[in-house]
């Protein structure tokens, strides 16, 4: 669920690495992504207690503010929104792109005071 | 190896889920509450249901197809289902031409307009229901008495809600092996109790919904008739009564459990769908004790529907590691 894709043969194994897993094409096709039903499936397995289909939202339109507000920080993209998703929306791509932009962002404000 | 691969960013397994799946399995809950209304109203109620069904799809093709010009929705069973819940919540003996209009209310006006799918601020067949039953008032609320033996009390065809409105029924008289079998009159789903309450165990089985909003609901109607005739009547047998009348007359199961549970329509935390069931039970009770409405069930979900955005706006889930 967590783990890094490999893209090419050169990448470095590291000590932390505990396996090689290769998954065959059925399972890693992804589906088309539809509208957002907003069953909440994403917030129910969400295990930080975040808004996963919120924050993608967010994401999506570059509204960092809100994002932050929302505590998009905290989210440890374990990609349970993602796996649980009726409709096939890439949440945690969407939540991934948002949270590095905030903490970019956080990372400048700080470094001013 | 670029080409000969997959590669994507984690995480690279999906689950079972899918919006087709669970339109389908609200579908197969509702197939009970189908069966037995053609046993107790006969075969009207499968021209109902078809008609409704056919309008409801066809419409959204329609509308997808030449006003909004995208991709086919049709596919994903949500208009079959809104078709479905729209025939729910007719009377069997109602005439074809109406059904077709409400069709025409869901797909045209209650949810194509604002995107479709997952952007309708209303429950489609449920507005569709209400402006039925404010344009049409007489053949919305003229059923047929059932024809299953033993429906002694049914015989006018006026729903036990209606009936206990007017003064001619008392809750302490009331059928109630007949309300929960399903052999009175009403609309063609919500009759029969037990179908629906299997539809909902399917429902909880395949975890398509979760328990917050129906019971809420139910449990503040029972609590609310309790009260109420504790306040009103002196004789005890009321007290025990009244709720489980409320609980099983008119639309109070098939509201609950599959119209106020609608994902689109109803809040995204658990905290908002309790208060959420509990704002629906408390308006339900208070229009049909108090209004000018037998059923009060259909104007509470719709009402409760417009606070959804403001309960999703303030009612957050517990962040993990915060109080």
């Amino acid at each position: 669920m967590m783990g890094r894709a490999l893209s090419n043969v050169a990448m470095p194994v590291m000590k932390g690495c505990s396996g090689i897993t290769i998954l065959s094409g059925s399972e890693v096709r992804r589906g088309e992504e539809s509208a957002c039903i907003k069953c909440a499936k994403c917030v129910e397995a969400c295990p930080m207690g975040l808004e996963p289909y919120l924050l993608a939202k967010i994401s999506k339109r570059k509204g960092w503010e809100a994002a932050e507000q929302n505590d998009i920080v905290s989210c440890i993209e374990c990609g349970c929104c993602q796996f649980t998703c009726p409709a096939n929306i890439p949440l945690l791509d969407y939540v991934r792109l948002g949270k590095q932009s905030v903490m970019g962002i956080i990372r400048s404000r700080n470094a001013k005071k | 190896m670029a080409n000969r691969f997959f590669v994507a960013p984690a995480p690279h397994l999906h689950g079972e889920m899918s919006t087709v799946r669970l339109m389908a399995d609200v579908i197969i809950a509702l197939l009970p509450a189908l069966v037995i209304s053609v046993k107790v109203f006969g075969w009207d109620v499968l021209a109902v249901t078809a008609v409704s069904v056919v309008s409801c799809v066809a419409l959204e093709a329609f509308v997808q197809h030449f006003i909004v010009r995208g991709k086919s929705t049709v596919g994903n069973l949500s208009a079959a289902l809104t078709g479905l819940l729209l025939a729910m919540n007719l009377p069997s003996n109602i005439p074809l031409w109406i059904v077709v209009v409400g069709a025409v209310f869901a797909i045209c006006v209650a949810k194509m307009p604002f995107g479709g799918l997952g952007k309708n601020p209303f429950n489609p067949a449920l507005a569709a229901r209400v402006f039925l039953l404010i344009a049409y008032p007489q053949q919305m609320t003229s059923f047929v008495a059932p024809s299953v033996e033993g429906a002694a009390d049914a015989a006018s065809g006026a729903t036990p809600l209606a009936a206990l409105k007017a003064g001619m029924l008392s809750a302490c008289d009331a059928d109630y092996g007949a309300m929960f079998t399903g052999a009175t009159a009403g609309s063609l789903g919500e009759v029969s109790a037990l179908a629906l309450l299997l539809g909902f165990a399917y429902l909880l089985m395949r975890r398509v919904i979760s328990w917050h909003i129906p019971v809420s609901i139910l449990a503040t109607m029972a609590i609310f008739a309790t009260i109420y005739a504790g306040v009103r009547f002196e004789d005890s047998m009321m007290h025990l009564y009244l709720p489980a009348f409320h609980l099983l007359s008119g639309g109070a199961m098939l509201g609950a459990i599959y119209m106020a549970t609608d994902y689109v329509t109803s809040p995204m935390t658990k905290k908002g769908m309790l208060i959420y069931g509990v704002g629906i039970g408390v308006l339900t009770m208070c229009i049909r004790l108090w209004g000018a409405y037998p059923e009060g069930m259909s104007f509470a979900i719709l009402i409760m529907n417009s606070v959804t955005p403001l309960l999703n706006k303030y009612v957050k889930p517990r962040r993990f590691g915060s109080r």
